[in-house]
């Protein structure tokens, strides 16, 4: 069972919901209707699953926007910036972030996939 | 124009457990006198400050922590008895904001109640404020597992 499947199953019961269908550029909170308890469920199953060391902010990219306001406040280029803060992103992801935020939370299930196969230990 | 009010919910300090027993980084075990008439509530409010306690425990009282969700929860078909409750969580899985608990209540062996706790931690803010709650927390702790009750 590979990383999008297993996560599948776990998303199918924290939102209660039967048959699921998620790929990896499945929106979490804008598809899904993720909330954040949801998400903070999701968090400890990872850990628990995956035996991975979760920092939710990172996961979840919660502190998006600080790091984008603090760029801007440095002077700093935004690419750049994230690609620091978001080291399990690679740079056409970031790019792709950076031209989606205005459709709200940008959040894919890719995410979670390059953030458990970064640290993960299996 | 704000109001104050009392609510006397006839419980000391709202702390419900009467022991907390050993603690490791894993687990946490309690104990409970349920006396008569019997509350389940009160089982599962005791459950909930033993996961509560052990998260703070997990964080070195460096962050609040509450209860966010209770899931895959068993409970008894009918109304439970009084008596000396054991209480065990055991910490399924946790990230830097939530932590999950199996805690369970066992009475002489039969395990009454369990369920699968979700807790989440915050810093301290104005809200939360660390020169109150740390200390509350630390205190109710020690007293706690020293087996003289909150009031210690």
């Amino acid at each position: 069972m590979d990383v999008l499947e297993e996560i599948t199953i776990i998303l199918a019961e924290i939102l209660d919901m039967e048959g699921l269908e998620i790929t990896p550029e499945t929106y979490l909170i804008r598809e899904l209707g993720a909330e954040s308890i949801d998400l903070l469920e999701l968090s400890v199953a990872i850990n628990s699953r995956f035996n991975i060391e979760v920092n939710d902010d990172e996961l979840f990219l919660r502190t998006l926007r600080i790091h984008l306001r603090a760029a801007e406040m440095e002077g700093r280029d935004a690419a750049g910036y994230l690609a620091e803060k978001y080291p399990v992103l690679t740079v056409s992801r970031v790019g792709e972030i950076l031209a989606d935020m205005g459709g709200g939370p940008v959040l894919r299930m890719k995410d979670i996939i390059s953030y458990i196969t970064c640290y993960g230990k299996n | 124009m704000s109001k104050r009010i009392s609510i006397n919910t006839g419980l000391s300090g709202f702390v419900l457990l009467d022991r907390i027993g050993e603690t490791a980084a894993g687990n946490i075990t309690g104990s409970k006198h349920i006396v008569s008439p019997p509350s389940l509530a009160l089982v599962i409010e005791s459950l909930a400050q033993l996961g509560a306690y052990h998260v703070r425990y997990l964080t070195n009282f460096e962050k609040h922590a509450f209860l966010l969700k209770i899931k895959s929860c068993r409970l008894p078909a009918s109304t439970i008895p009084a008596g000396f409750y054991t209480l065990s969580g055991e910490l399924q899985g946790r990230s830097a904001s939530a932590f999950t608990h199996l805690l369970r209540a066992k009475l002489a062996d039969e395990t009454i109640m369990e369920g699968v706790f979700l807790f989440a931690v915050v810093a301290y803010d104005s809200t939360f404020r660390k020169e109150i709650l740390e200390s509350h927390y630390r205190r109710g702790f020690s007293c706690l597992q020293k087996d003289i009750g909150i009031d210690c």
